[in-house]
């Protein structure tokens, strides 16, 4: 009990100093990040000169603005004649303005000013280049107290931008500023906003006024004055469109033209907000600039496309969050905060306070007044400013919401990261790419004009179809799957811009939306959707899901409406409801397409009842031989032997669900077909101190197992030689055991002598023999040792993260078919594929194959290894969101000290090695801090060659997106970057892999093995032995490669060779020299490239059909 | 060309086939030069670059068909990149003597190199005059990677069944090693 308070004490204690350390660690990290952010806040520093230039071009343009003519007091009738016949059209909105008793004007603007970030000062380089937004101000004569009703100050507005425009135009040419581009730009995509937008092209550069280098484009917005209208009738919840004369029916409030009617009196307001602001917090420009990153990083902007959510939303959000924030309006930001507290400050209140269902936050952008969090939420994201009756967030929809607080949650984890920095996750990682960002997509077609339901109600709520389309879906989404996603975005092809000389833009016919799904791991495959009991109202869920729906009883005795899916081998369950939904709601004939139904597809099936009826996370084959694995254990364990068995650890792929092809029984030609077992006996003192008799003594004790087993058992087995799993000792045997299910298991034995002796002859080695015996060593540990541990550690993590499992499968097909499999170890492999699943930084935890596979790709190709180790901790929690859960399960969790260790290990190997000649991939966890125990011993053409495909890979996925075609290119070899290439004879042994041939005239050749053949080596793969062949006998001077396993039922294979350069060369003759060569001149020797070709076709035999070399 | 660094260089012929043209393989011979052994040393050939795959069998076959009366008593050869100095049991045990292994010593052939052994030193000297011969003539030999064996799939199929072992022979060896192991670990107390 003593001992039990003791530790209880100390554990205590630990956690109070693991506090301590946070702390200092996290003071340490934001001195380290100040640094850092101020590197990046230079660089990213608009340039001063090219801030003069467009200052210069600014001027002139606010001169010329006051040129243009008043023209006052028109009717539509005299607009429409003045714009005859002239280059530019006015952008009214629909529907346009006919027989309206309004009048038009032009008159001096009230006010021309720049406002937006290049105004506040918080401008950055962006690769888009970046827009000045100029404010021009309409006189306040030009409106009646009405005008906010029924478009009438839009239709106003349009005119004087038209107007305006026209003048431009004129004004341009007659200075000969020809090169100057006008179009019109609908603001933030919302088309009741339509600016002009003027860019200089590379005509004239020599013009002192052009500003086509500094990339900068200049909007011209076109504001009303402030308080122009009364806020209140304008408030989200008003109808301020009265489509219908009939005063019974109530009209729908109309939040978005709302929205954007008052926000255009307010270019200036918030200007001066915000610049207020700045004046009191020293750092809120910084803080701006960082959100402004890490928005742009993300893909964020304040354009509806963009989620609604800019920097603009951004620096207010902080402003009011400055002014308080909290429940009793407690402050969230205090002024004298640095940079780094009041970005993590924002990040940490988007993370975790809920905007849209729990609660909204209100402030005011006139005074110094409390911003104050109300309880109870509108449903949608609401910032609210109490002066200007905005929601800041109107075009942040519930979905872009959900995304949002998504990328702020793992914002918050990467800031809290004490262990790694992070920053560059955090601010220099573009993660916009959507094939990395979403599981997968889905797309789709939809036509507008055959689409009934977008009545005149539709129509002044959503303002666009796009709108209206896109939040149909979305409810559609959330109802019907929303507990399987973590969030969606959905998106149109929208087109923003278009010339002056047009109303509004052109649209296609067909409305092209694409879904981007980020998925729940833990829902995604679930198979019913449980809805209310019969007793509760079931209306709306009935007619939601229409005749899938039905009432059930289950197993705990509830009867609920319900509705039940069923797996597929390549559709998701979410897809599946996707498609039902989607045609039941929005289009009988819908066709989707996604691309997550391609990489499914590429996953071999393994030859098992129904295994087209399979999800992707099935592990049913895999528990086949758990359980085969189980059964030979319990017979182990209680043999009468003279030393009993202690443990039967496994070690094979197979066993932690990781292997290329899934087990089926029977399937011996399958590379996993035979899975490693350790056997470890109780401890004796009395194994010989001498590795070759200790290894007779091991099959000493083999052959009584093999005797029992035979003798008492339906096991089959034998004795096999095995010369290749440590070199240089040659005395090691393994049982070969055939279990009745039909699943082969290798047995070999380690005892507590061996590592002891290994260490021995690395200690008695002569200095130049040492590194050769170190190899041996690590040869033996990853047998022996290594991949227990790490089969133990990845069969946990392939239940953890349930996606691993297929992903890992589909990454060494990859391999596999660009020929690389053979050359790594298949643990290197899987924890090189385990990086996107424990640090997933920036995203989520893949939840697809596709997703997870292109994540390890991007990671490879991006992955400097001469100068980044990777080192990964294992007990992450999937969303390592919870801190503390994080405290509680600090003793698993990977310390800044053995992660520092970790990477001095990799610092002392690249001083060595400095180029990694030698190991490239330096892959550390806490069960292998040297980092190299899995990655040695890979030849360095074969480790570029890796990175090379993965780039090239991820380039090609770039330009030509995950269509049909690139997908097959991705998984196509690139054979002509090969010395020679030997094509090889059909060896149809697919099936006996365990796979069901893809095509259908080969299903009923398909036979269920119920037994081994009668010669099983007739039934191993010929080339796997010839290329082992090959290898020993010509290593050193060529490097083969071949796919590892027949998938295919044409079962062709090829051998490629590459010839290892520094054996190129013209060289002295020596008896030494080690390789095939033929003399030249004197007594100078070159290699005979045509004797090897001759003498490999000769070996291979009826084997080989083709030949081809450079 | 005869000779390079006082090796003869001896040219094979390999046949063409479907894919490719006729080559040829150089082997680079000339008498053994050894202390250890002297006796088999005396009647060895020392051969740099034997033909891929080289066995008894087919260099039996080559010596054959050039010096007919010169019988091949053994060949010893390293064409897997053998490091002879790395002898595990010797490492990790000083009971072991390897000296008296004698031919050890004889086989620690650096990698691509061979020893041929005749069956008394007037084979070898012979074998070697008429190798010298062979290199003036015009007709090559034709060399057989694999000589006369089967078809390249069932000798594969084959080398999968060779890893599997008789359990009365290993049994055999088993107890026999360990015997030894005993006797070793006795006469050094």
């Amino acid at each position: 009990n003593a001992n039990q308070a003791g530790s209880k004490n100390t554990k205590s204690l630990s956690a109070q100093e693991v506090q301590i350390a946070r702390e200092t660690a996290e003071l340490f990290k934001s001195n380290i990040f100040k640094l850092q952010i101020d590197e990046l806040i230079k660089e990213v520093r608009l340039k001063d000169n090219k801030v003069a230039k467009i200052e210069k071009f600014l001027h002139k343009l606010y001169d010329l603005i006051q040129e243009v003519p008043e023209f006052k007091e028109k009717s539509i009738d005299q607009v429409e004649s003045w714009f005859r016949d002239r280059k530019t059209t006015v952008p009214f909105n629909d529907p346009k303005p006919t027989n309206v008793n309004y009048k038009f004007g032009y008159g001096k603007p009230e006010n021309v000013s720049i406002v937006g970030s290049f105004g506040l000062k918080t401008a950055i380089q962006s690769p888009r280049g970046l827009s000045v937004d100029v404010n021009v101000t309409m006189p306040a004569d030009l409106f009646q107290q009405k005008d906010y009703l029924n478009y009438r100050a839009l239709h106003k507005r349009a005119f004087y931008l038209g107007y305006l425009t026209e003048n431009l135009r004129k004004i341009f040419k007659r200075e000969n500023l020809n090169f100057i581009k006008l179009s019109y730009h609908y603001l933030h995509g919302d088309s009741l906003t339509p600016v002009l937008k003027i860019r200089a092209t590379d005509d004239d550069l020599n013009s002192e006024l052009n500003f086509n280098k500094t990339k900068f484009a200049i909007n011209i917005l076109v504001g009303f004055p402030f308080g122009i209208f009364d806020s209140k009738k304008l408030l989200p919840n008003k109808n301020c469109i009265r489509v219908q004369k009939d005063e019974e029916i109530e009209l729908p409030a109309t939040p978005l033209y709302n929205s954007s009617i008052l926000s255009m009196t307010t270019y200036d307001h918030y200007l001066k907000f915000l610049y207020k602001t700045k004046k009191n917090a020293e750092q809120f420009k910084e803080a701006c600039i960082l959100g402004r990153i890490w928005l742009l990083q993300r893909g964020l902007g304040t354009s509806i496309e963009d989620g609604g959510f800019g920097h603009f939303e951004f620096a207010a959000l902080t402003a009011a969050l400055l002014n308080g924030g909290g429940e009793q309006g407690n402050k969230i930001l205090l002024n004298g905060f640095s940079s780094y507290q009041l970005f993590k400050g924002v990040i940490k209140y988007l993370a975790t306070e809920n905007l849209s269902t729990d609660g909204y936050l209100q402030f005011h952008s006139d005074s110094a007044d409390v911003s104050k969090y109300i309880k109870g939420g509108f449903n949608t994201p609401t910032l609210f400013d109490k002066t200007t009756k905005i929601n800041l967030l109107h075009r942040v929809t519930r979905s872009s919401y959900d995304l949002l607080v998504n990328h702020a949650k793992k914002t918050l984890v990467l800031l809290n990261d004490v262990v790694k920095d992070r920053f560059e996750p955090l601010f220099l990682k573009n993660s916009n790419q959507e094939y990395l960002k979403f599981d997968y997509t889905v797309e789709l077609n939809v036509s507008p004009a055959e689409d009934d339901s977008f009545g005149p109600f539709e129509k002044i709520t959503n303002l666009t179809y796009e709108n209206y389309i896109s939040l149909k879906i979305a409810n559609v989404l959330r109802y019907g799957v929303g507990e399987r996603l973590v969030g969606f975005k959905i998106s149109c092809d929208r087109v923003n811009e278009f010339e002056i000389s047009k109303r509004k833009p052109h649209y296609s016919q067909d409305l092209h939306i694409r879904i981007g799904l980020v998925i729940d791991p833990q829902e995604a495959e679930k198979l019913v959707i449980k809805g209310p009991s019969e007793t509760e109202d079931s209306v709306q869920f009935r007619s939601f899901w229409g005749p899938k729906s039905s009432l059930r009883r289950f197993k705990d005795g509830t009867i609920v409406h319900s509705v039940i899916w069923s797996t597929d081998f390549k559709s998701p369950v979410v897809l599946t409801i996707l498609k039902y939904l989607l045609q039941r709601h929005v289009k009988e004939n819908i066709v989707l397409e996604s691309e997550i139904v391609r990489f499914n597809g590429l996953l071999p099936m393994p030859n098992l009842p129904s295994s087209t009826k399979q999800s992707t996370l099935s592990t049913v084959a895999f528990n086949g031989l758990r359980n085969s694995y189980d059964e030979l254990y319990r017979i182990l364990i209680k043999l009468e032997l003279p030393l009993a068995i202690k443990s039967v650890l496994p070690a094979s792929p197979g066993l932690r669900m990781t292997s290329q092809l899934q087990p089926v029984p029977f399937a011996v030609s399958s590379k996993d077909f035979y899975n490693d077992l350790v056997v470890q006996f109780e401890t004796s003192v009395k194994w010989p101190d001498e590795l070759s008799a200790l290894e007779k003594v091991k099959t000493a004790f083999l052959l009584k197992i093999q005797e029992i087993l035979s003798k008492e058992t339906a096991y089959e087995s034998h004795l096999e030689k095995d010369d290749e799993t440590v070199p240089y000792n040659f005395d090691i045997t393994t049982l070969n055991i055939l279990t009745p299910e039909g699943y082969g298991f290798r047995i070999r034995i380690l005892t507590e002598r061996d590592e002891v002796l290994y260490l021995r002859a690395i200690e008695n080695s002569s200095k130049e023999k040492r590194q050769a015996l170190e190899s041996i060593y690590l040869k033996f540990n990853r047998r022996y040792q290594g991949s227990v541990t790490h089969t133990r550690i990845i069969s946990s993590i392939a239940h953890r993260f349930q996606y691993y499992s297929p992903t890992v499968r589909l990454f060494k097909k990859w391999l596999d078919d660009q020929l690389l499999l053979s050359h790594f170890s298949e643990e290197l492999i899987e924890l090189i594929a385990l990086q996107p699943f424990v640090d997933p930084s920036q995203y989520n935890v893949p939840a697809s194959v596709s997703n997870g596979f292109l994540r390890i790709l991007f990671f490879i190709a991006h992955w400097n290894w001469k100068e980044e180790p990777l080192i990964m901790d294992m007990s992450k929690t999937p969303d390592g969101e919870d801190d503390s859960e994080i405290v509680s399960k600090l003793s698993d969790k990977l310390s800044v000290q053995a992660y520092q260790s970790m990477k001095s290990n990799f610092d002392v190997l690249r001083k060595q090695d400095p180029q990694g000649m030698k190991i490239q991939f330096f892959v550390a966890t806490k069960s292998d801090e040297s980092g190299i125990l899995w990655s040695h011993g890979i030849p360095l053409p074969i480790a570029a060659r890796l990175t090379a495909l993965s780039k090239v890979a991820v380039q090609l996925i770039n330009k030509s997106g995950l269509g049909e075609k690139s997908t097959r290119l991705l998984f196509t070899p690139s054979l002509g970057d090969y010395d020679f290439v030997l094509k090889l004879k059909t060896i149809p042994l697919a099936i006996s892999s365990g796979v069901l041939p893809s095509s259908s005239s080969f299903k009923n050749l398909i036979v269920d093995a119920q037994s081994y053949p009668k010669d099983i080596a007739t039934k191993f793969d010929p080339i796997a032995m010839l290329v082992k062949n090959l290898s020993s006998k010509l290593q050193g001077v060529v490097i083969f490669s071949t796919h590892t396993q027949t998938i295919s039922e044409s079962g062709e294979n090829i051998i490629t060779g590459l010839f290892v350069p520094s054996k190129m060369t013209q060289t002295k003759f020596k008896a030494q020299i080690g390789y095939n060569v033929k003399p030249v001149q004197k007594d100078d020797v070159v290699i005979n490239k045509d004797a090897i070709f001759a003498e490999i076709l000769q070996y291979a035999g009826d084997l080989v059909v083709g030949f081809e070399s450079k | 060309m005869e000779e390079v660094k006082g090796f003869s260089v001896v040219p094979v012929e390999l046949a063409q086939s479907q894919w490719n043209k006729k080559a040829r393989h150089y082997m680079f011979i000339k008498k053994h030069q050894s202390n250890a052994m002297k006796e088999m040393a005396e009647r060895s050939l020392f051969i740099v670059n034997p033909p891929f795959a080289c066995t008894l069998s087919t260099i039996r076959q080559f010596f054959k068909s050039i010096a007919s009366n010169s019988l091949v008593e053994n060949l010893f050869i390293n064409d897997e990149d053998l490091d002879y100095d790395i002898n595990l049991t010797r490492l990790t045990s000083d009971l072991y003597d390897d000296d008296k292994d004698g031919q050890g010593s004889l086989v620690r052939l650096p990698n691509g190199t061979a020893i041929v052994v005749f069956v008394d030193k007037s084979a070898c000297s012979l074998a070697m005059s008429k190798l010298k011969k062979y290199c003036k003539g015009d007709e090559l030999y034709s060399w057989r990677v694999c000589g006369d064996e089967t078809a390249t799939s069932i000798r594969m199929a084959k080398a999968y069944r060779d890893r599997v072992l008789s359990p009365e022979e290993t049994s055999a060896e088993v107890s026999l090693s360990l015997q030894e192991f005993e006797k070793r670990e006795a006469k050094s107390i």
